[in-house]
């Protein structure tokens, strides 16, 4: 049973090291080329992520191999440390995009940055450090362009593609499923 | 090894059973992202009592199972938050709805600052204990402030450009 568990905490310590890697790497290339810093490089990130589960999983053979886990535990250390590193993996992406992209932590900064109470309109025409309504739209429609899920050609906004009706048309029937009403 | 997906699959079941019926029969504006916690672990623990009684014992593969439950939550989560709250998918069904073929950038932002999306938005976060709003004006709470402080540090540290 004791060489059991530790099996299990050294997986998911190989799991918490390549996840720290690859974060790191992340980080690093952000770092050195600067242009990317804005948009996070998201397919940078990706990329690294699936080295790091194929690093993973060959860390974890070569563990057993070497005895300092259980050789005989199955496919399920490794499911089971791999699926906690995709776990962080995405929650280290949700983070980012909650940083980077997070309408109601743009209000709190801008409240911050102006340290005093300000009136609602205000603080509408002034959102996104004076980037304002006109200006969330244009940043989420050059993303949903990039996605291919929106036309955009200079000002003229539209109609959706045909990804981007299926998209759209998932998204309100999730929505209505779960009375998700008052919302972005 | 299908056992392993199978009591998974059976803990992911209960966990969005129980999300939908609890959503539908209780709507609210907040996120309830606490609530959506709560619904996984009771999930997690059905995987784990499935796999209990119709497979194995072995603590592997319990972690294993957990492992998968954890991956398939957190995975929702990121899904969920983007649905409650997505200024990008409030467009795209927007353009659905009115079946436009295209449209002028100053029109749709006109209708959005028109809309009361915003002040909902604010109205949300008064919920949350973010914000306080008096009359027309909003200022921050201390918790607001210290989310605000700590999402900058993080921000930086993380080279997010924090711009909304």
């Amino acid at each position: 049973m004791l060489a059991v568990m530790t099996s299990i905490v050294i997986a998911s310590l190989a799991a918490a090291i390549v996840l720290l890697l690859v974060i790191g790497i992340h980080l690093a290339y952000l770092a050195i080329s600067r242009s990317a810093r804005v948009g996070g490089a998201p397919m940078t990130f990706l990329t690294l992520a699936g080295v790091g589960v194929a690093v993973l999983w060959v860390g974890l053979e070569w563990l057993m191999m070497s005895g300092w886990i259980e050789a005989n535990s199955g496919p399920g250390l490794s499911v089971g440390a791999v699926c906690f590193y995709l776990a962080a993996t995405i929650v280290y992406v949700e983070i980012r995009s909650l940083l980077s992209r997070g309408y109601s932590l743009r209000i709190l900064i801008d409240l911050m940055t102006h340290g005093k109470e300000l009136p609602i309109e205000d603080l509408k025409s002034s959102y996104g450090d004076g980037l304002g309504v006109v200006g969330i739209l244009a940043k989420r429609l050059e993303t949903l362009k990039s996605l291919g899920i929106i036309h955009v050609n200079g000002k003229k906004v539209g109609p959706l593609t045909r990804q981007g009706h299926l998209l759209a048309g998932l998204g309100l029937s999730l929505r209505r499923l779960l009375k998700l009403e008052t919302v972005g | 090894m299908f056992g392993l997906w199978g009591s998974a699959a059976v803990g992911v079941t209960v966990f969005l059973l129980l999300h939908v019926i609890l959503w539908r029969v209780f709507p609210s504006d907040l996120p309830r992202i606490r609530l959506l916690a709560l619904l996984s672990l009771i999930g997690m623990a059905s995987s784990i009592a499935v796999h209990l009684r119709f497979h194995s014992r072995d603590p592997i593969e319990l972690y294993a199972v957990c492992a998968i439950d954890v991956f398939a939550m957190v995975l929702y989560t990121f899904f969920y938050a983007g649905l409650a709250r997505s200024v990008s998918l409030t467009l795209m069904i927007r353009f659905l709805q009115s079946r436009l073929d295209s449209t002028d950038l100053e029109i749709l932002a006109e209708e959005y600052a028109a809309s009361t999306r915003f002040e909902d938005r604010i109205y949300l976060m008064q919920e949350s204990g973010l914000v306080r709003v008096s009359g027309h004006s909003v200022s921050l709470t201390p918790r607001g402030k210290q989310l605000g402080f700590w999402s900058r540090a993080l921000g930086r540290w993380l080279q997010a450009g924090l711009e909304g």
